[in-house]
């Protein structure tokens, strides 16, 4: 008997997997060499850049022609290509489940998590996978190869919760898997009232390399409300009066703007590469587009 | 911009109230979001003013606002007033005559009438006045120059239509008395426009509009009723006039001394009368026919009879010998002559006429009297004869005694100078002078010829039988009350006896009006219809008789008029407010269109 397809599962799905390639911005150090290459710099023989000398580097790597031309100190950086784990970090809040049908945001982030875990192993990466709710929720241990693809993506399709997000109960919790260097991508709405930071300064103290991928619905990017309403939290239940008028409508996309700059600007202040997607978004654009641009794809 | 009733602002309360609604009954939808994280932050940012950023929210809201603002404004009857700055005296006429009491749904004609009269007097300017007459058959000024908007909205409550005719001339004179003078006389006639047509020659120092009210409405009406005696048998007879515009089945009820006496069914056409008889009938004082219809106006539905009275009347003739005379009292009817030659003459004392040829007695004889050719002493000075002038024409009073009275081709050859004869006014004249004279000295009633019949050619024309019937028609009226049929609230003469010491009156609905010497000569109290009782009472004696007050049948049709004809001038419907541009309805049709879009936007909302 063979094993049921994944619901995100199908064949353009299967054909764009195929033309991508994972690039991790920092190679970490693993038990295996593996095929992708790092942008952390080391020994290999792939020129990477050039930096100034500063004492207690190593002088075999200072660059003589360029002190005998210049008469300054530059050292020269190479890539170093080496294994990684890659832990896919995955929202199954309440939250996550919204949108309209191929919007969903849940099944967007499943099929992006289910991707790169595609990418990853295809490389010969350890792939890890967390489901985030209110706790670790789910924890799939670092596998490797194709022939864990499908073990992969079981756990991936399984990663649905209902509860309350709370990442940095979550992360903490995932952390105890987490047991060196790496590559984390944390795939959320980040609607959280407990907030994200703790979250993702826990994942850098474990030196991750790490990738935030806000994933949005269409109707929470541009509402169409209107009127005198009771909104209702789907994760909680809790409930907000509000009128909608064309004013209040300007106060919420402000307040989203306000939201992503400052998510940005978090990331950005810490080395950790920020994407946010409309669900809305066509995977192979969002796997093309957004995570070339993001330094994710090649 | 003014408001002819501010009072009517209190219905602006009703925002507050909306307000009020909005706030304790604001039903929200309720919609399940992803998060409701962003949503309350907004929120927060918002409605930093709250709660009357929350107003703000509700466009809903401020559209129902508008609508109930603008009705309110509405209803208190916004207006420009063109002509603010100059200063008016208007008079109101109002018509009180019997077809304003025509029911038109919840109101009668006069309502109408009183509410335009009102709105009227709250347009008036600080420096503007008012009067207010109301058109009766008497008209009368209620308040002159006034003012006062509160005395003149009082004297409007306070008056009630009467059941007659509204006699318009007099009105337009009395507004003319009371124009005089004033600045910008403007006269506003509020009327179905069922006047008389006015004389031309009245003419009024200012503009004058005419605010009709009332709606064309279909009406019987009993027009005429009468009693007769035929062949030994009372017969009554009654005019039922069908002033609609279609075939109508009426039951017409005799009722004789306030008794049903029979049933009557008849069909009459629209705009025709019928002729309802009833040719035998028991004896009786009183009779009315009483339509069992449910019209608009139900005063006219009724009118009341009372038979002729038979009585025979006293009469003295003292002359030396009159053939013409004696051979014409002899013919008419009712009337027991007695004839004494002068010198044996001691006095009419008890006889209901005197008439005197060729002579007089020496003092009044205290009853009505007829006299030819009399010599001179207290009832005419001395004078000269002279002899006639041309042929005997009708002259300008008392023309009710020549009524039909074909007076060509009658000369008289000698007659004595009537002029000094100063109660009197002369009926008969020639190119001379006066030629008779009739007047009243008190409650004596005088004819004076001045010529002897056998000195004239009066006797030999067919005019001398119906003058003397005219002339003694009116020297021996009803023993008591009045001839002829009355009018509602028309000042009707009263025929009493010279020698009567005591009248009572009593009205249909029972009213007494008792009166002791002098009596008066005319009767006001008019205003109730049916049969009024008159009693005199003389030397001990008592008569009775009566006084009929029929409703007017040119009250009847109730068609109302958009114009009317004043002189040479047709005076089309106006405006209530002189120079006043009404706001209202542009308000109304404002708060309309709000309320179309109020309804858009909820639809568009839900």
């Amino acid at each position: 008997m063979s094993p049921r397809l994944p619901s995100f599962v199908d064949q353009d799905f299967m054909r764009q997997l195929e033309r991508l390639e994972l690039v991790v911005r920092k190679s970490a150090v693993g038990k295996t060499s593996g095929e992708r290459r790092s942008i952390k710099k080391g020994r290999s023989v792939e020129f990477a850049d050039f930096r100034d000398y500063a004492p207690g580097d190593d002088t075999r790597l200072v660059d003589w022609n360029a002190y005998a031309r210049l008469e300054r100190l530059f050292l020269k950086l190479y890539l170093e290509e080496q294994e990684a784990t890659v832990n896919l970090l995955l929202d199954a809040s309440g939250s996550m489940s919204w949108g309209e049908a191929a919007a969903d945001k849940g099944l967007f982030a499943r099929r992006v998590a289910a991707a790169i875990g595609y990418l990853a192993l295809r490389a010969y990466d350890r792939v890890a996978v967390g489901a985030l709710a209110d706790d670790l929720v789910g924890y799939l241990r670092p596998v490797r190869g194709m022939a864990s693809l499908w073990r992969l993506w079981e756990f991936i399709e399984g990663a649905k919760g209902d509860g309350l997000t709370h990442l940095a109960r979550s992360v903490r919790s995932c952390g105890r898997f987490i047991t060196g260097p790496g590559v984390t991508i944390l795939i959320s709405d980040f609607l959280a009232p407990t907030g994200y930071q703790e979250a993702l300064d826990y994942l850098l103290f474990l030196k991750q390399e790490v990738t935030v991928v806000q994933v949005l619905a269409p109707d929470e990017l541009q509402p169409a409300l209107s009127g005198d309403l009771r909104l209702i939290d789907r994760e909680s239940g809790a409930s907000c009066e509000v009128s909608v008028t064309p004013g209040l409508l300007r106060a919420y996309r402000r307040r989203l703007e306000g939201f992503r700059e400052e998510l940005s600007g978090f990331c950005l202040t810490r080395g950790i590469s920020f994407i946010s997607i409309s669900s809305a978004t066509r995977l192979e654009e969002a796997l093309f587009d957004w995570l070339r641009r993001a330094g994710l794809v090649s | 911009m003014e408001l002819l009733t501010p009072a009517y602002l209190s219905f602006a309360l009703t925002a507050p109230l909306i307000v009020l609604l909005y706030f304790l009954k604001l039903r929200r939808r309720e919609v399940t979001v992803s998060s409701t994280f962003l949503w309350q932050r907004a929120q927060d940012e918002y409605q930093a003013n709250a709660p009357w950023r929350r107003l703000k929210t509700s466009l809903l809201l401020y559209l129902q606002v508008a609508v109930a603002l603008l009705l309110a404004l509405a209803l208190a009857g916004p207006y420009w007033r063109a002509t603010a700055a100059l200063e008016h005296s208007l008079v109101l006429v109002l018509d009180c005559s019997l077809s304003m009491r025509t029911q038109e749904g919840n109101q009668t004609r006069f309502d109408q009438a009183i509410d335009l009269a009102r709105r009227a007097v709250q347009a008036m300017g600080r420096q503007d006045e008012a009067t207010i007459i109301a058109m009766g058959e008497e008209p009368v000024v209620l308040v002159a120059h006034e003012r006062d908007q509160g005395r003149l909205l009082a004297a409007l409550d306070n008056l009630q239509p009467g059941r007659g005719r509204a006699n318009l001339d007099e009105a337009l004179k009395l507004a003319r008395v009371v124009s005089e003078g004033r600045p910008h006389p403007a006269l506003y006639l509020i009327s179905d426009g069922r006047l008389p047509a006015p004389d031309p020659d009245i003419l009024y120092p200012g503009e004058i509009r005419f605010l009709p009210v009332g709606q064309a409405r279909d009406n019987l009406a009993v027009a005429d009723l009468s009693v007769r005696s035929v062949g030994g048998n009372l017969a009554v007879l009654a005019r039922i006039v069908n002033f609609g515009a279609a075939q109508r089945r009426v039951e017409a009820e005799l009722h004789t001394d306030g008794i049903l006496h029979s049933v009557k069914a008849v069909d009459i056409p629209a705009g025709q009368a019928y002729a309802a008889i009833w040719p035998s009938v028991p004896e009786a004082m009183a009779f009315s026919v009483r339509l069992r219809s449910s019209d608009a106006l139900r005063e006219d539905d009724q009118a009341w009879a009372v038979i002729a009275s038979g009585e025979t009347r006293r009469v003295l003739l003292v002359t030396r010998g009159n053939a013409f005379l004696e051979r014409l009292l002899a013919l008419l009817p009712g009337l027991d002559v007695y004839r004494v030659q002068p010198d044996s003459y001691t006095g009419a004392a008890g006889y209901d006429l005197a008439i005197y040829d060729r002579f007089l007695p020496e003092g009044d004889p205290g009853v009505n009297l007829l006299a030819f050719r009399p010599p001179a002493g207290w009832l005419v000075l001395p004078g000269t004869a002279r002899p006639g002038h041309g042929p005997v024409r009708a002259g300008h009073e008392r023309m009710d005694l020549t009524a039909y009275v074909d007076l060509s081709d009658v000369h008289v050859g000698e007659t004595v100078d009537l002029s000094n004869a100063g109660w009197g006014k002369a009926f008969l004249v020639d190119d001379g002078g006066s030629v008779a004279v009739a007047g009243e000295a008190g409650l004596q009633r005088r004819v004076v010829f001045g010529f002897d019949l056998h000195h004239s050619d009066l006797p030999l024309r067919t005019a001398f039988p119906l003058l003397m019937y005219n002339v003694i028609d009116w020297l021996l009226p009803p023993p008591v009350g009045a001839s002829g049929p009355v009018l509602p609230g028309a000042a009707v003469p009263l025929s009493v006896s010279p020698s009567a010491q005591r009248l009572t009156i009593v009205s249909p609905s029972g009213r007494r009006f008792t009166y002791e010497t002098p009596l008066p000569r005319v009767f006001a109290q008019t205003d109730e219809l049916g049969v009024y009782s008159v009693v005199q009472e003389a030397g001990g004696q008592q008569s009775r008789g009566w006084l009929v007050v029929n409703p007017p049948v040119a009250e009847s049709d109730l068609t109302p008029v958009s114009s009317l004809s004043m002189g040479r001038t047709e005076i089309g419907a106006a405006g209530a407010q002189r120079g006043n541009q009404d706001l209202w309805p542009l308000l109304a049709a404002l708060a309309l269109l709000i309320l179309a879009g109020e309804w858009w936007v909820y639809c568009r909302g839900s």
